[in-house]
């Protein structure tokens, strides 16, 4: 593995008596996809938190490429190339699409240097790669569940991230949005994004990562590439049951683009 | 936000409104009556005051009832400054600088608080303050006593006619000012943020947003705006008493105008200030109670039923007043 672009070294969150995340150790390289599984309760969307600065770590450090992150705020981590979306959308809802994606244009990596209009056309831009092209000045209230998956992906590109953090982007979607999705991540990945993806829809996840991350109870159980963690006894155990041959039946659909 | 390609008008279009409305204002000053002139310098106070409360509690979402606070400190500390001798701009300037430092303090812890905690703790320090005031008793100054500033000022120099004019024209240029700064405010990039962060601020940081930072500046912006007009408006009166300066119902009223207009627009503050203040100078001379009491029940009904505000009519027409979407709001907002 080349450099990392994002270590973390014994990270640990305490909730009151509850080990959230306990001592979890993490490294990504520039241009992988990593999937992060594990079975509810996990952690994994604290881990994330974690990473990106949503919550401070009780204990362990985060480096961003040289720097060391651990101390740094959401908005700082995120100027210096993190972006995220959340398991739960949250958009700007007395915005338009338009603006919600703006925001990222304007306050993500280098925003400071991004005027309105140039803002606008990173938007638009943005918008049109993850599939909301033509409902630029709806307001959210509009969008679907996959719509509202949509903007968030939308509003981080805009970001321009070297690292995206997607928390369960296929939670609630149908099949063929799921395709649509794991197209989009490939995509983005192709276009020189890493990638830390959150899901519990297993085969999505072993066909789109270069590399599993497993946590369960806080802790790394496992690591390694899809057909090694879909092998490991312990993570069968804890998580997923017999998947094998749901992961071999796994064909994504050829499906129409676009479409929110 | 409007597409591109807007034509000129479209994109001036509140600028043009604006300008018409200063030379409206400008070209009545010589036909009001002093009833009218006084009215009318109300009502452009209010202006300022009401977008300079709508930059923290409509744009930024933050019902602060801190606003007695700047507008008093802006007052008292300008006539502390008067009396022992400093000139107009240094009482003014140092008014000001009183009143930021006053900001800071109170920003700095409340701005971490959400919700009700900040709404009450706003109202708590700013009555701290006027009781602080009230009890102060130094620099020649007494807190329960009327600071008179007619001499001071020099305002013996002139005639009743000639001061309400000069005043007429300075809470106008404020109004105008406070206008200009929303609206520069509400198209910047920084106005988009304050929005992302009133829906939602997890977000708003996620994506690069520095909302602590930018909440205190906007309260630091609003308090500055408030302390002007607090200063003005000593001077107008000639005579300024604490409890009078740090009077919440001001900014109560203010709120009120704010919801009822459309808080976090442009020129709702504006149509809201305008009806109030119309219906306190219609009722309120014989019935001055009835005014709060109606006033409390415009700014329930507002938020129950319509919380856009009256603004809404210009985008929506009578729609937006309509039962149906009365009680769909109604519905939708609902707290349970």
């Amino acid at each position: 593995m080349s450099a990392p672009i994002l270590a973390a070294t014994g990270l640990t969150k305490r909730f009151g008596g509850l080990l959230a995340v306990d001592g979890v150790d993490f490294e990504i390289a520039r241009g992988e996809i990593v999937g992060l599984i594990g079975p509810n309760g996990a952690g994994k969307t604290t881990f994330v938190d974690l990473l990106t600065g949503v919550q401070m770590a009780t204990s362990g450090s985060i480096r961003l490429g040289e720097r060391d992150a651990t101390r740094l705020s959401a908005h700082e981590r995120s100027r210096l190339g993190l972006a995220r979306t959340f398991q739960i959308p949250r958009p700007f809802q007395d915005m338009t699409i338009l603006e919600n994606v703006m925001v990222g244009a304007l306050f993500g990596v280098g925003g400071r240097a991004v005027g309105m209009e140039a803002a606008r056309r990173q938007a638009t831009d943005a918008l049109a790669r993850a599939g909301l092209g033509g409902l630029a000045d709806r307001r959210t209230d509009i969008l679907t569940t996959s719509g509202r998956k949509r903007l968030e992906i939308a509003r981080c590109l805009a970001a321009q991230p070297m690292l995206l953090f997607l928390d369960e982007p296929l939670g609630g979607l149908n099949a063929t949005e799921v395709n649509e999705a794991l197209d989009l991540i490939r995509t983005l990945r192709d276009g020189g994004v890493t990638i830390v993806f959150i899901e519990h829809i297993v085969p999505a996840v072993m066909s789109v990562s270069d590399r599993v991350f497993v946590l369960a109870g806080g802790r790394k159980l496992a690591e390694g590439k899809p057909a090694e963690i879909l092998a490991d006894g312990a993570v069968r155990r804890a998580y997923l049951g017999d998947v094998g041959g749901a992961v071999r039946r796994y064909r994504p659909a050829a499906t129409p683009a676009g479409g929110a | 936000m409007k597409p591109e390609g807007r034509s000129l008008f479209a994109r001036h279009r509140d600028l043009l409104l604006l300008a018409a409305l200063v030379v409206l204002a400008a070209a009545l000053s010589t036909r009001l009556g002093p009833y009218g002139l006084r009215v009318a310098t109300m009502v452009f106070m209010y202006v300022a005051l009401a977008q300079s409360w709508n930059l923290i509690g409509g744009y930024a979402g933050l019902i602060s009832i801190a606003h007695p606070a700047f507008f008093g400190t802006g007052a008292i500390a300008a006539a502390i400054l008067l009396i022992n001798g400093a000139g107009i701009p240094i009482a003014m300037l140092g008014a000001l600088l009183v009143s930021l430092a006053v900001a800071l303090c109170i920003g700095l812890p409340t701005l971490r608080l959400q919700g009700h905690y900040f709404v009450v703790a706003t109202l708590l320090v700013s009555e701290a303050l006027r009781n602080f005031v009230l009890n102060l008793n130094a620099f020649g100054f007494s807190g329960g006593i009327a600071v008179n500033l007619v001499g001071p000022l020099g305002l013996t120099r002139m005639g009743p006619a000639e001061y309400n004019q000069l005043f007429y024209f300075v809470m106008l240029g404020l109004a105008a000012a406070s206008v200009l700064v929303v609206l520069g405010f509400e198209r910047s990039r920084w106005g988009l943020a304050l929005r992302a962060i009133r829906d939602n601020q997890t977000a708003a940081s996620a994506l690069g947003v520095a909302a602590a930072r930018l909440k205190t500046m906007v309260f630091m912006l609003s308090a500055a705006i408030a302390s002007i007009i607090g200063t003005a408006w000593a001077f107008w009166l000639g005579t300024v008493e604490t409890n009078e300066a740090y009077n919440l119902l001001i900014t109560f009223e203010i709120i009120v105008m704010v919801f009822l207009g459309g808080r976090g627009t442009l020129w709702g503050p504006v149509i809201g200030v305008v009806l109030i203040l119309m219906l306190n100078e219609s009722i309120g001379i014989e019935l001055a109670e009835l005014t709060q009491i109606v006033s409390g029940l415009i700014v329930v009904l507002i938020v129950l039923f319509q919380p856009d505000g009256l603004i809404r009519i210009t985008t929506d027409g009578l729609a937006a007043f309509a039962p149906r979407r009365l009680a769909a709001n109604f519905r939708r907002y609902r707290v349970t």
